[in-house]
Parts: structure tokens; sequence; C-alpha cells
């Protein structure tokens, strides 16, 4: 094994693959910084450049890319409060709220150390896991894919802050707008009122655009006023970066238990990466002393989700080298970039090119800690964006999401509808229901009903006693029960 | 002032005199170039192919290695556009309005076209048999794969199926993977589960892995990708030519004498995949841009080096011409009889539920 591990890192620290990569990072984090533009579309659009290359070099290639996407992803989530990425919506609850009170700097420090280090967290475990991962990945079906996308559900209630009915209710919606289009059990469409393009339900980077970005664009445009607001500004400094990134030392034990999870939910192939840093960020505010005061400006609440977002990454490899199955949708359309190199993923490809999988491991994990330096370096300069005046931020903004919505599948329905959920995020945000809950019903609907549907379908109702599902179901009632754990306590004695 | 308007009038007719005699010879050079250069309409053009799913997958892996060859061969730049949606048949429904200039093609998904308009699927805003066909790229033959649940070989799992339920797992219904098991479970009346709900082909063929359902049937790339793990075996080839991926297994046909009161069912669903993957363009194209994008496109699915560099990155290139493919969507959609057409639903659609 140590010798696999040696001519991995051979392989990776040719100047061919090094350069490459190092081209790649600015193309990756370019992409991230632009709404609506996410690590499929770094994939998708760099593909065509990688043909002619070598096999690991254009892989390499493109996985610096899209490792460098999240990064990006990350900053606009913090100071300008929009999600690159539907995983950075969690990082949006604390970190903007930190930007609000002039310490974006902190804030995108710790989600760049948070970030480095989760993704070298998750590559050292798919690394070490890889030659023995079939037999886990095959261990989780149906019934715990519902169980952890209803997991994901209930902590809705956990980020509804000061209101868990809000919360609730918020979800809730996100769930019924999944339910637009071709029902993924039936194939019959539902609500499309014959409109083709709702065949397909409403689309996923509309909704986020236009519900966190328009209300914040509204906001700087009514009150021409900069994002973090007048008397709470300090001078921006790289030691104000360097202190929020050594705030994730201070909290080492959120750091790995985030990074575990996002790397186990990464594993976990039916279940898709978006929910591994609600799932952090709901663990680190259970846990937390003063739970309620998270959604108001906590750095825990923005290392949580950085941590487990790029740790999935590493762990969504396993599934997709080790059995062909890709572990996340990014991960599918790299098959498609293995094919093209002539590689083949699976149990073979590991037999046969153990090293070159753990050179790919190698890669990720180097172009997580690169593109965090990179983006370390440009942190003083962005967080000035937070300092620009409503009134100039605001129309830039709006033509940047008005692209990043058409931008996606080349509709202008899905401007229309970005505008439309922008809308429904002014009034969420005047009546104080969480929009992160919303998108989260949103993302997990369709996940929810397909595995409840397949699971009563393959095993009927005893699909509950399933040993990891029962783990599932236990850790999830005790996070949520944590905080009022001695109240619980004292009805189970009285009881 | 007379003297003015005569040298007027006729220095106007001569000029236009001379625009006339220089606009017929220029037009007598272009005519005989445009008579012999019948792809001239493309040089300098944007050709647009629509594939009708998401980046990476395997049509969109098509369209990008075809398109620098179009490319190549006739002067225009390709774009591929994807329009996913509707299980590939938004971008059907979009091409069929677009105007038949030659100028928009798509990378189409066939099964699931003829499927979906047989079926009637809400959505379906095309006639497949009126689309221009350019030729087809692909076409796949389809295995029956089992885990080790259930009998491993046809002759086993046809008799252990008519007493006891098998469980196969596909995506929605119709979809290939449904299809062809249900199709399968009718002709040798078995009994069967056809459950839906799973992401993907790979989401169900993991399900065949892990044991949640007992066997699935799936195009032959794909299958064989899943035996390569060792938790399924292929039990039989739904064609009517055995599959390269197992070139000793035989057919189903040559397995098994099928009574032609059940043949029917598996020649029409097996004869569906005879139009595979294909290029097609919007209905009423001219005949001449017609032929000349049908002469273009069979250069380059019938070139050597293509086909070998599809064998390379797994994209075999498997072309069948045009008229083929008008045959196959005819017949398939106009002779088949309105009560076979009912079961047709019934089957697909509803049983095995």
């Amino acid at each position: 094994m140590l010798g696999v591990i040696a001519s991995a890192g051979g392989l990776v620290f040719q100047p061919a693959v090094l350069i490459t990569m190092l081209l790649a990072l600015p193309i990756g984090i370019v992409i991230g910084l632009l709404p609506g533009l996410s690590g499929i579309t770094a994939i998708a659009f760099l593909i065509p450049f990688s043909y002619g290359m070598e096999p690991l070099t254009g892989l390499a290639f493109l996985l610096a890319a899209y490792a460098a996407v999240s990064q990006g992803g990350s900053i606009t989530a913090i100071l300008l409060g929009v999600p690159g990425e539907v995983p950075n919506a969690a990082t949006v609850i604390d970190g903007y709220q930190l930007t609000k009170r002039g310490h974006g700097g902190a804030a995108i420090g710790a989600a760049l150390m948070a970030s480095a280090l989760g993704g070298l967290f998750g590559c050292v475990v798919l690394a070490f896991l890889l030659p023995v991962m079939q037999p886990v990945i095959l261990s989780f079906a149906s019934p715990e894919n519902f169980f952890l996308s209803l997991a994901g559900v209930s902590f809705i209630a956990v980020l509804g802050a000061t209101s868990p009915v809000r919360g609730l209710v918020a979800g809730m919606l996100g769930i019924f707008l999944s339910l637009f289009g071709y029902d993924p059990v039936e194939g019959v469409p539902r609500f499309w009122m014959g409109f083709e393009y709702l065949l397909d339900g409403f689309r996923l980077v509309p909704l986020a655009l236009g519900l966190f970005a328009l209300p914040e664009i509204l906001t700087l445009m009514t009150t021409g006023r900069s994002i973090a607001q007048p008397g709470k500004v300090e001078p921006i400094t790289y030691r104000q970066v360097a202190e929020g990134a050594l705030a994730v030392f201070k909290h080492l034990g959120i750091f790995f238990r985030s990074s575990v999870l996002g790397t186990l939910i990464g594993i976990m192939p039916g279940v898709g990466g978006s929910t591994a840093p609600f799932v952090a960020y709901a663990a680190a505010r259970q846990t937390a002393e003063n739970p309620d005061t998270f959604g108001q400006g906590r750095i825990e609440g923005v290392i949580a989700p950085e941590a487990s977002s790029n740790a999935k990454e590493g762990g969504a490899l396993v599934p997709t080298l080790s059995l062909g199955i890709p572990g996340s949708s990014s991960m599918a359309l790299l098959l498609g970039a293995f094919l093209i190199f002539g590689l083949q993923p699976g149990p073979d490809f590991l037999k046969k090119h153990m090293d070159i999988a753990i050179a790919l491991a190698w890669i990720v994990a180097f172009a997580n800690v690169a593109s965090s330096f990179g983006m370390f370096l440009l942190s003083r300069t962005l967080t000035y964006v937070t300092r620009v005046p409503g009134r100039v931020l605001a129309p830039i903004l709006l033509a940047i999401i008005v692209i990043g919505s058409y931008s996606t599948d080349n509709s202008v329905a899905d401007v229309f509808f970005a505008f439309v959920f922008g809308t429904l995020g002014v009034v969420m945000e005047r009546y104080q229901y969480n929009r992160a809950a919303l998108l989260l019903g949103f993302v997990l609907g369709s996940t929810i009903e397909r595995n409840y549907h397949v699971s009563m379908a393959a095993y009927g109702a005893s699909f509950v006693l399933r040993p990891v599902s029962i783990g599932i179901i236990a850790i999830a009632l005790i996070l949520i029960l944590w905080p009022n754990r001695k109240r619980v306590a004292l009805l189970w004695r009285r009881a | 002032m007379l003297w003015n308007q005569c040298s007027r009038r006729v220095i106007r007719r001569g000029l236009l005199t001379a625009a006339l005699a220089g606009g017929l010879a220029v037009s007598a050079y272009a005519l005989p170039a445009a008579a012999e250069d019948a792809g001239g309409f493309l040089k300098g053009q944007t050709v647009r192919i629509f594939v009708g799913y998401s980046a990476g997958g395997g049509y969109d892996d098509y369209a990008r290695m075809l398109g620098p060859l179009f490319e190549k061969k006739t002067g225009a730049t390709v774009v591929v556009e994807n329009r996913p949606g509707g299980g590939g048949l938004t971008a059907l429904n979009q091409l069929v309005r677009e105007k038949p200039d030659g100028l928009t093609m798509i990378m189409l998904n066939g099964e699931a076209a003829i499927m979906g308009q047989i079926t009637n699927r809400p959505g379906v805003a095309y006639d497949i048999t009126k689309v221009t066909n350019l030729g087809r790229v692909a076409k796949e033959e389809h295995f029956v794969l089992a885990n080790s649940k259930v009998p491993d070989n046809a002759k086993d799992l046809i008799a252990y199926g008519k007493t006891k339920e098998i469980k196969f797992s596909a995506t929605s219904r119709p979809d290939v993977l449904s299809d062809y098991a249900a199709v399968f479970c009718e002709t040798f009346d078995l009994k069967c589960k056809i459950i839906t709900g799973y992401k993907g082909s790979k989401e169900a063929g993991l399900a065949v892995m892990n044991g949640e359902v007992d066997a699935i049937a799936i195009s032959d790339g794909s299958g064989n990708k899943i035996a390569q793990t060792g938790k399924a075996k292929v039990v039989a080839t739904l064609s009517h030519n055995r599959s390269p991926y197992k070139a000793d297994l035989p057919t189903i046909y040559d397995q098994f004498k099928i009574p032609p009161e059940k043949k029917w069912l598996m020649d029409f669903r097996v004869d569906i995949a005879d139009y595979g993957r294909a290029i097609v363009a919007p209905p009423g194209m001219p005949a001449d841009k017609a032929k000349y994008l049908q002469k273009v496109w069979k250069e380059i699915l019938t070139d050597p080096a293509v086909i070998e560099q599809g064998k390379k990155t797994e994209r075999d290139i498997d072309y069948a011409p045009p008229e083929a493919l008008d045959k196959t969507s005819r017949e398939l959609l106009q002779s088949l009889p309105a009560d076979k057409r009912k079961q047709v639903d019934e089957i697909i659609l509803q049983k095995f539920s």
C-alpha cells in the first residue's frame, strides 16, 4: 500500500500535471465566484479543452477546476449572501451575518481553512478506504437513503433558528415545489398546467439565485447602503482573514465531526452531497453552547458546513472509482471524462490502476489547499465588495444573476422564474421564514419520495428495521433532542 | 434644362442596365458553383446539435465526439446544446419547431422517442414518423442480469419466475429498463414486480448489486459493467443478434421457442431498439439539403478511424441509413393494430407494478 501511495505521488508531482492544475485553478475560482455556475459547469466547460491530454493530466485539469469552484461559491455565500452552489446555502446562514457585522474577512478565513483541511481529510480517507469500500457502499440501500434525507428535513426545523414551526413550513413549501414536473416513480407529470417548461419542474439554479440574491439586491437598491453595515466596519486586513483561519484550530471538534459527516454522506451514492453541509451545521448548532445564537453570525456556523462540503467530495470519489457509480452529479460528469481518456472506473480499475486512483485523491487534496491559498490572497480585495455602495453594486449583481439564471439551460423561462422566486424570497425574509430550509426541502423532496417508494416496494414496511436505518434514526433523534436532553431525561424518569 | 433631364434619364438607364448585366453575370457565375457545391449552405454557418440530456452522459459524449468531424467535412461550426428535460424528449419537441434549414439537429434517444409517442406520454409534441432522419449512430442490445438471489441462467430463471416473484429495478415507466423487463416477464408469463423510482440506470444497477432487487434489464454496455463487479450475471440477451459483450450467450430467440401470441410483443420491443441513437433534423427539410447531410453523416459514421475511436472510448458506432430508420418508425407506429396498441400500453405502463 505504501508503495502504491508513493507511486501515486510520483504520478502527481510531474511538471505537466502540476502546471495543468495551476492553470485550471483560476478558472475554477472564477466559475465559483459567478452565481449560477457550479462545479458541473466547470467540468462540462473544460472537458473539450482536455481532449488530447494524457489521462492523468486531463483528469487533474478537470478535478483541480472542480475543487476550486466550491471555494469561490463560499466567498459569494459569505460576502453577498448568495450561495455559489446548494451546499453553500448552509454557509450563508452565519457567514453573511458575519459580513454584515463587518467580520467578512474572518468568515472568509474560516471558510477557506475549513474547506482546505476538510478536503484534505476527505482525500486521506479516500486513499485508505478505496481498496476496502465496496462492501460498505453496498450496505447502503434505499431505506438508508430515505432516512438520511428525512433526517435532513427534520434538521430544517433546527435551522428555523428562533422558530422551528416557520422552519418546518418553509421546508414543506420546498418539498411541495419539488413535486412539480414528472413524478420520479410513475413518470406522470404533476402540476405542469400544459407548460412544457414545467414538465421537469422548477429548476434549482433560478430558485436558489432568486430566493437568496434578489432580496439582497432589493435591499441594496432601496437603502443604497453597502452590505457591511456602517458603524460596524473594521479595516480589512489579511490579519482578519488569518484570525478567521486560525479559528478552525480553536474548534477542532466541530471541524473533525463535520469532516467525518461529510465524508460518510459523500460515500453514500444515493443521497447526494447537498445534505452534508446542512447535517454538519445542525450537528454543530445542537451540540454548541447557546445554540440560539447560531444564525446571528457564529464562526462555527461557517466552519461546520465548509469542512463537510469539501470532505464530501473525497467521499464521493469512493463509489465513483470503486464501483463506477457516481457519488454526486458532478462525479457523473467526471465518469464521462474517464471514458474519454480510456479509463473505466469500477472494481477492475482499482485492481489495475490503484496508483491513478490514489493520485486523483492527491490531486483533489492539492487543489483544495492551493485554491484556498489563492482565495486567501484575493480575500482582502474581494471583501471590498462589501463596502461598495448599494446603488452601484445592485445593478451589477442583478446583471450577473440574470446571466447566471439564463446560462444553465439557455432558457428565458429560467430568468422569469428567478424573479418569481425572488419575490417569494422577499416575502420570506420579511416574515422571517428560513430560505435555506425551503432550498433544502426542494433539493431533498424527490429523493425522499423516490427512496420511500422503492423501500416500500422492495422491503415492505419492515424496511424501518434495517440496522443501518435504525442507527440513522437514533443519531437524528439524539441530535434533535440534545439541547433539551435534561428535560427529556426528567420526563423519562417521571414516566 | 430639357437636355439635363434627358441626360439624367439616359445615365440612370445606363446605370440600371449595367447593374442588371453585372447581376446576371455574377449569378451566372454563382449558379453552376451552387449546383456543384451542395453543402455550400453550411460553410461558415453555425450548426447546433441538441442533446436531450445534461452534459457528460452518453448522448452528450457522442455529440461532442462527432461534432468536430462534422465541422471538418462541412466547414460549419458545430455547437452542442444540452437541453435536458422530459427524459430527453423536450429537446425533440423543440427541434421539430426549428426551421428545416439544415442548421439544427439532435442526437436523439430514438427508443425513448418512439415509446413516448406510442404510449401517448404527456408532453409529447412531435411525430417521429415526420422528422428528417440523417442516420443511426449506435444501437445497443439489451441484457437481463440477475444476482445470486435468483438462478443465473435463463432457463432456470424463467422456471423460478413461474412460481416466485422476481423484482426488477427501473427508473420510471416507460423507460428502457422497465420496458424490457415488462416485455420479458409478459413473454414468459412470469411473476414479476418492476420497482420504479431509481434515479438512473446506475442506481438501478446498484440495487441489483446490493440485493435490493433481483434482476435488471439494461443495455449491454452498462450490463457488462455491472457483471464485471461480480455481483450479478448476464442471464439473457433480449435481441435478434448476440451482443459483442457476450458473444457466447445465445439470444432469447435462439434459446427459446416463443409462441406467436407472445412473440409479436418481444419483436415489437426489440425492433424499437433498431432505431437506437440517431441524428435527426426537423421535418420538412428540402430534399437536396437532406440528401447532403445524410451523405456527410454516412461518411463520418462509416469511417473506420471513427469507428475505432468510438471503440476506444466505449462509444461504439453502428451506422444504419436513414431509410432504415424511416421504415422502423413507420412500421412500429403505423402498423400496430388498435387492440395490440392497447395491450402494449397496459403491459408497458401498468402491469407488474
